[in-house]
């Protein structure tokens, strides 16, 4: 019966992905004739083979190698000397290096030390990384911040060296279970108090969470792991508020505050949620939101409110509780503003008692320091995905809209599909240009011609047209914006976003986005992007006068080519300097010979201003591979050759009205 | 090499025969190589610089070739070799003792050992993705046990779909195929494992 179930949905997996991706649901919808089961069983597989592509395509011989060569780094630097420092154990190891025990031979300490492995497996990446934290450490001097001592290199081993701090995490001690509420406020204002520390030295952490935080047997909380903490720079005038963004959404999921998870600016409320995440937990012993996969996790995060503390800790006091949530309000704007707003909620619910009889770390002779310091936690793909086009919208949305003229062009890039189902692959794009189209002013450039390009280009014509591939199409052919669509979703909310390009100055003016709840309302949501889109690429508002040629169709495969001869072109119409224009013209044939449109303009700028005869020998030879040209370049060439080269104004006649016809 | 790839399909043939310490004595050699890939890790600046996928069994097979033409006799050589490749790379992974799942966010690591690697791992290189592979494979096998087979042949015998497809004597079509959906159900099998907040 099983095995029966299991051919059937492997019949229909092979079957769908035959099928073209706009017609792969319906496709399997009828195969599974009503069976839902079947159905949802062949979509997930489907869903899964997106993303499986590379996986397991490296042997399992080479897997354990790599793993070993990292274990081999490591081992390799016990009882060895890095500079002054000689390593006594390690103390954790994360997914971009390791932290050690040492000894600071000079001053006869202990430090802790940050390694980078050396050769191939430390990248610019995690070199980055380092120099961002040590700089980061440096700005801070504070009793509740782990202590900077330097930042070293030797033999291209990247280290960091940092003040030793023994104990246990805040994480290993809610492994015992909550913590009792005095001391838990206790450690909320040691943490309150660093962070306002690096607040006011315009940090944002960024990584908070109980992993990061130390505990000493003395009681004092340390704040580790400044590694993407960011420099928040105050703007002119303005102290109140500053804000970052993270171009790849990183940091510890259950941690992050929505803005975090979503690309969104990130400013010290960042970090306040985080520190009520890290409270939550210690006082409840659980994280405030859960998910059976990452996905749904931030779902929880951006849509569910967190279950009441006390609903798990009954014995919670109000106060704290409110202090709590108040940090994990999903608005920016609900939460405390300031971290000293949060210090004195804390402190108008009980006087601070230091915490006097700590109970002893559970591992006191290994000290888990820093265990968690190189754990990158980069977010994988799944969430890159959704954090993308929001991040854009931040990014991009306080520019102000430029206005295209009526009629121009515009190319639509194909979807970006940032979810895991096909079925808006092509279906988007199709219902997106039809909304589109019903505007007047706003002219689709034809798949059909899209297709003519790419084959000039010499490109698959069944390439997926991204951001490059639209550029360069975009430059070609003198279109002059360009629209990127794209969707993602986290369960049933969905996010169409659109991105304007403007292709001569290759800058995004515009991004919008709307959202949808459930499929069945991503249709109409598509008609409210494309309306907004219409809107503003100008519709509503006065054309402005072309400001640029649009560049004829050209050939060519190279970029560098086509740049040569965009620059050419521009200084023949600008007829200033056609000594540079014809500099550019010959570049651009030096690097595509066969780039007939430059031999065509080389030919012509010769003939009519430099060298008759060689203009004569460039231009015969263009004619001979005149269908390399678009059917305008084409005859417009045919009729200059057989007037100004033949001399024959008969012959001209012929293609420069077939020129006109076109 | 030759006495060494000799030695191998020994010890591959009695651990077949049922010689269960004969897996012990290979496991130095395979260990042997695992070290060579790792200092060529270790030693190699640029990434995009490939190896053979398991010279061992590589070696061992040109051994066998010559001496047994069969086709069974290879079918089953590399059957029995990619198996035993499995058992002792897993092992190494468990001796690790980097088995901890508990509260750890595991895909994560995943994904970002792809980010970090340039091209270098497609995937993750975890030591917990091996036993987590192998026990992932222990389901499929009740489902479909060729399917884990194929699983066996390419991703621990390092064999590639067309030596695949000759070892199972199918089409490289089927293979390539049956690939495919194995790839998308264990990709799903172990993203199920995954428990993301505390």
């Amino acid at each position: 019966m099983e095995a029966e179930r299991w051919r059937k949905i492997q019949q229909v997996y092979h079957s769908a992905l035959d099928q073209q991706a706009d017609s792969r649901a319906a496709f399997i919808a009828t195969a599974c004739g009503g069976d839902d089961g079947l159905r949802r069983e062949v979509e997930s597989l489907l869903a899964h083979s997106e993303t499986s592509e590379a996986f397991l395509e490296m042997p399992a011989m080479h897997l354990a190698a790599k793993q070993h060569a990292k274990d081999e780094t490591k081992w390799n630097m016990v009882g060895k000397t890095l500079s002054h420092y000689r390593v006594i154990q390690e103390l954790g190891a994360g997914g971009m290096g390791v932290v050690y025990l040492a000894r600071d031979e000079t001053l006869d300490r202990q430090v802790a030390l940050k390694v980078l492995p050396r050769g191939s497996l430390a990248d610019e990446t995690a070199r980055k990384r380092l120099r961002k934290e040590a700089l980061a450490l440096a700005k801070l001097s504070h009793p509740n911040i782990e202590t900077i001592y330097e930042l070293g290199s030797q033999d291209g081993v990247d280290f960091l060296v940092t003040e030793y701090v023994a104990g246990t995490t805040l994480a290993d001690r809610i492994a015992n279970g909550p913590l009792p509420e005095s001391e838990l406020l206790e450690i909320a204002s040691q943490i309150g108090s660093a962070l306002e520390e690096a607040a006011g030295n315009g940090l944002v952490h960024l990584d908070l969470n109980p992993r990061n935080m130390m505990f000493t047997p003395k009681g004092q909380v340390k704040l580790l792991d400044f590694g993407l903490a960011r420099i928040v720079k105050p703007k002119d005038g303005d102290n109140t508020r500053s804000l970052t963004t993270m171009a790849v959404p990183a940091g510890t999921p259950p941690y992050m505050a929505p803005e975090q998870l979503m690309g969104g600016l990130l400013d010290v409320r960042t970090d306040i949620y985080a520190v009520g995440a890290s409270l939550y937990e210690l006082a409840t012993g659980r994280t405030p939101f859960r998910g059976a996969s990452l996905p749904e996790l931030i779902a929880a995060v951006l849509h569910t409110p967190p279950e009441p503390p006390s609903a798990i800790c009954p014995g919670l006091s109000r106060g704290l509780e409110r202090a709590i949530l108040k940090c994990l309000q999903k608005a920016p704007e609900k939460r405390y503003q300031a971290v000293g707003e949060l210090l004195a909620d804390l402190h108008s619910l009980e006087p601070a008692q230091p915490v006097t009889a700590a109970p002893a770390p559970r591992h006191p002779a290994f000290p888990a320091h820093a265990k968690e310091w190189l754990r990158p936690w980069k977010v994988g793909l799944v969430f890159l995905g959704l954090g993308a086009a929001i991040l854009a919208l931040f990014l991009f949305s306080r520019r102000p809209a430029q206005s295209f003229a009526a009629r121009d062009w515009v190319l639509v890039a194909d979807f970006d599909n940032q979810t895991n189902d096909p079925i808006f692959d092509q279906s988007l794009l199709t219902a997106f240009s039809v909304s589109l189209e019903q505007s007047r002013y706003v002219n689709i450039y034809p798949r059909s011609r899209i297709r003519e390009v790419l084959a000039r280009m010499k490109k698959d014509a069944a390439i997926k047209i991204d951001d490059a591939v639209a550029q360069e199409i975009a430059v070609r052919e003198g279109i002059r914006a360009l629209i990127f669509p794209s969707i993602s979703g986290v369960g049933e909310d969905y996010r169409l976003a659109s991105r304007i390009r403007d292709v001569k100055s290759g800058m995004d003016v515009k991004t919008t986005v709307v959202k949808a709840k459930g499929r069945q309302r991503i249709l109409d949501s598509l008609d409210e992007l494309a309306a907004k889109v219409r809107e503003d690429l100008g519709e509503s508002l006065p054309p402005v006068s072309r400001t640029s040629h649009p560049l004829p169709a050209v050939t060519t495969a190279s970029l560098d080519a086509l740049k040569q001869y965009s620059i050419g072109a521009e200084k023949r119409t600008e007829g200033l300097n056609l000594e540079e224009a014809k500099f550019y013209f010959e570049n651009a044939l030096k690097i595509d010979p066969a780039f007939t449109a430059a031999r065509t303009w080389l030919g012509i700028l010769d003939f009519e201003h430099f060298d008759r005869e060689e203009g004569k020998r460039l231009l015969s030879e263009a004619v001979r591979s005149a269908d390399n040209l678009t059917d305008h370049e084409k005859y417009g060439l045919l009729a200059f050759h057989a007037r100004a080269v033949e001399g024959n104004l008969e012959k001209a006649a012929v293609p420069a009205a077939r020129r006109v016809a076109l | 090499m030759a006495p060494l790839g000799n030695e191998v399909t020994q010890l591959l043939r009695a651990w077949s025969d049922g010689d269960q310490g004969a897996l012990d004595r290979l496991m130095p050699m395979v260990y042997d190589e695992l070290h060579r890939f790792a200092r060529h890790y270790m030693a190699v600046e640029r990434p995009g610089h490939t190896l053979q996928a398991t010279a061992l069994v590589n070696e061992a097979y040109l051994r066998l070739a010559n001496t047994e033409p069969d086709f069974n006799g290879r079918a089953h050589f590399f059957a029995v070799a990619a198996r035993a490749m499995r058992r002792i790379l897993v092992d190494w992974a468990r001796s690790r003792g980097a088995h901890k799942r508990g509260g750890d966010v595991p895909l994560l690591e995943l994904d970002q050992n792809a980010a970090h690697d340039g091209g270098g791992a497609p995937w993750g290189t975890s030591s917990n993705d091996l036993i987590a592979i192998d026990d992932a494979l222990k389901t499929l096998a009740k489902l479909d046990a060729r399917k884990s087979e194929i699983v066996e042949l390419r991703f621990f015998g390092g064999l590639s779909i067309k030596e695949t497809a000759e070892v199972l004597n199918v089409s490289e079509e089927t293979i390539r195929k049956d690939w495919n959906i194995t790839k998308s159900w264990l990709k799903r099998e172990l993203s199920r494992g995954q428990l993301y907040g505390g």
